[in-house]
């Protein structure tokens, strides 16, 4: 070996980086690829969505009715919500620990072409907030979103704390391969089912200590966390 | 010691790491542009090739998973950049007395054992037979347990068990004693150390 050529260690080192390059690069091809699919999708699914007739509505309507009972998760995540919003994944709506509409997300491209989420209320299939605990206000369209490159690591998470209503924190976001998302807050872990496009929503009642609170999923077969305090 | 290329010194050429966000091999050049830059970086500040090693692999697959975030477009840029990154951990090390090796997991990465072939490339490379002189003077610096402690890992080149078996503790006891002397030292000393510890 010369002076300063690297040693064995060193060089193994270089193949095992210079593959997960390899590995890094093909699946943000895939991913670049499934995601402009997954745009056609989604205004598919957004037109299906506009089909669908008023009975589904009035379906929707008594699950989501704001004054009556929270609705069970599974419920919420099974049944379709029709969500004539442009961009709002029905399929990741959650239910509000107090129950009224449940919380859903909204996904959309910004002008620089980064993947974005946004969070609010979805009332009779249109994402917005309650202003002043009573007034729901339509979330404007491209605004107002949590953006990052969609395929960094395979997950995006973001965290909200909403004071109206009720005091809330919520954390949302997309994990790339839909794979089971693991939510820990304040030592409790919950785990979530994504809906459509690896979307998911996990609401929880007060502002919680965010300091230990993290994210997980798996990403090609390998464990992804992200820390969120 | 070997003087930087003039790659490493960042004065002609583009960024590899940015190429890298699309090109494989470009971060295969880039390793090889800093790799051993950035060992004997560790090797000098924590004295102990398995640990500056481990440093190391973090430093790269912390690099390779975060290189979409970096905004430069020179070599002087990646260089701060990835240096920024081995300070980080080296601090993070000396804090909390444990490697961070999150990122190496989740690239899937098996990390390579050490031979004496590698053993010997960094102490040469780190010029560490100087520094042992240096070290030794330096150890009445710091508190007596520490002082031992990095006394029987550093100069004699013992295992974190068997001292730990000495000192009747745990091996974490000793790893927490040894990054912390270590880190007092450097601080104790200031820049008669940084002259020593002038990076490559």
């Amino acid at each position: 070996m010369k002076p300063d050529e690297l040693p064995p260690a060193l060089r193994e080192l270089q193949d095992k980086l210079h593959q997960a390059a390899q590995r890094d690069i093909e699946i943000e091809r895939r991913v670049t690829q499934r995601v402009r699919r997954g745009r056609w999708r989604r205004w598919l699914l957004v037109a299906l969505a506009a089909i669908v007739s008023a009975g589904g509505v009035a379906v929707a309507q008594r699950v989501f009715d704001r004054k009556g009972a929270d609705a069970p998760r599974d419920q919420v995540q099974q049944k379709v919500a029709p969500a004539a919003d442009p961009g709002v994944i029905a399929t990741s709506a959650a239910p509000d620990p107090t129950g009224g509409p449940p919380w859903a997300m909204r996904v959309f491209t910004n002008a620089r072409g980064l993947g974005c989420v946004a969070v609010g209320r979805l009332l009779d299939g249109t994402l917005g907030t309650y202003e002043a605990g009573r007034t729901f206000r339509k979330l404007p369209v491209g605004v107002s979103g949590a953006c990052e490159p969609l395929s960094r690591g395979g997950l995006i998470v973001a965290v909200q704390r909403r004071p109206q209503p009720e005091p809330r924190t919520i954390v949302y976001g997309l994990a790339r391969e839909g794979r089971t998302v693991r939510v820990t807050i304040a030592g409790e872990t919950r785990t979530l089912q994504p809906g459509a496009f690896g979307s998911f929503v996990d609401v929880r009642a007060g502002f919680l200590d965010m300091a230990e609170a993290s994210v997980s999923t798996t990403v090609g077969g390998r464990p992804v966390s992200r820390r969120l305090g | 010691m070997a003087e930087p290329t003039s790659a490493e010194r960042g004065t002609t050429r583009a960024s590899l790491l940015a190429r890298s966000v699309d090109d494989a091999a470009a971060f295969g050049t880039f390793y090889e542009h800093y790799a051993r830059r950035v060992s004997v970086y560790f090797m000098r500040r924590v004295f102990d090739p398995e640990i500056a090693f481990d440093l190391t692999a973090e430093t790269f697959a912390l690099a390779l998973e975060r290189r979409r975030q970096f905004r430069g477009d020179s070599a002087q840029e990646e260089q701060g950049w990835l240096f920024a990154i081995a300070r980080s951990l080296l601090h993070a090390y000396w804090r909390k007395g444990r490697i961070e090796r999150a990122a190496v997991a989740r690239l899937g990465i098996e990390r390579p054992s050490l031979g004496t072939e590698d053993i010997e490339y960094l102490h040469r490379q780190a010029g560490i037979e100087t520094l042992r002189e240096r070290l030794a003077e330096a150890l009445d610096a710091v508190r007596p347990e520490q002082a031992a402690a990095i006394r029987a890992r550093v100069l004699e080149e013992r295992g974190y068990a068997e001292i730990a078996a000495d000192f009747k503790t745990t091996p974490d006891v000793i790893r927490a004693r040894v990054s912390r002397g270590l880190r007092t030292m450097q601080a104790l000393l200031g820049n008669q150390v940084e002259d020593v510890l002038a990076d490559a």
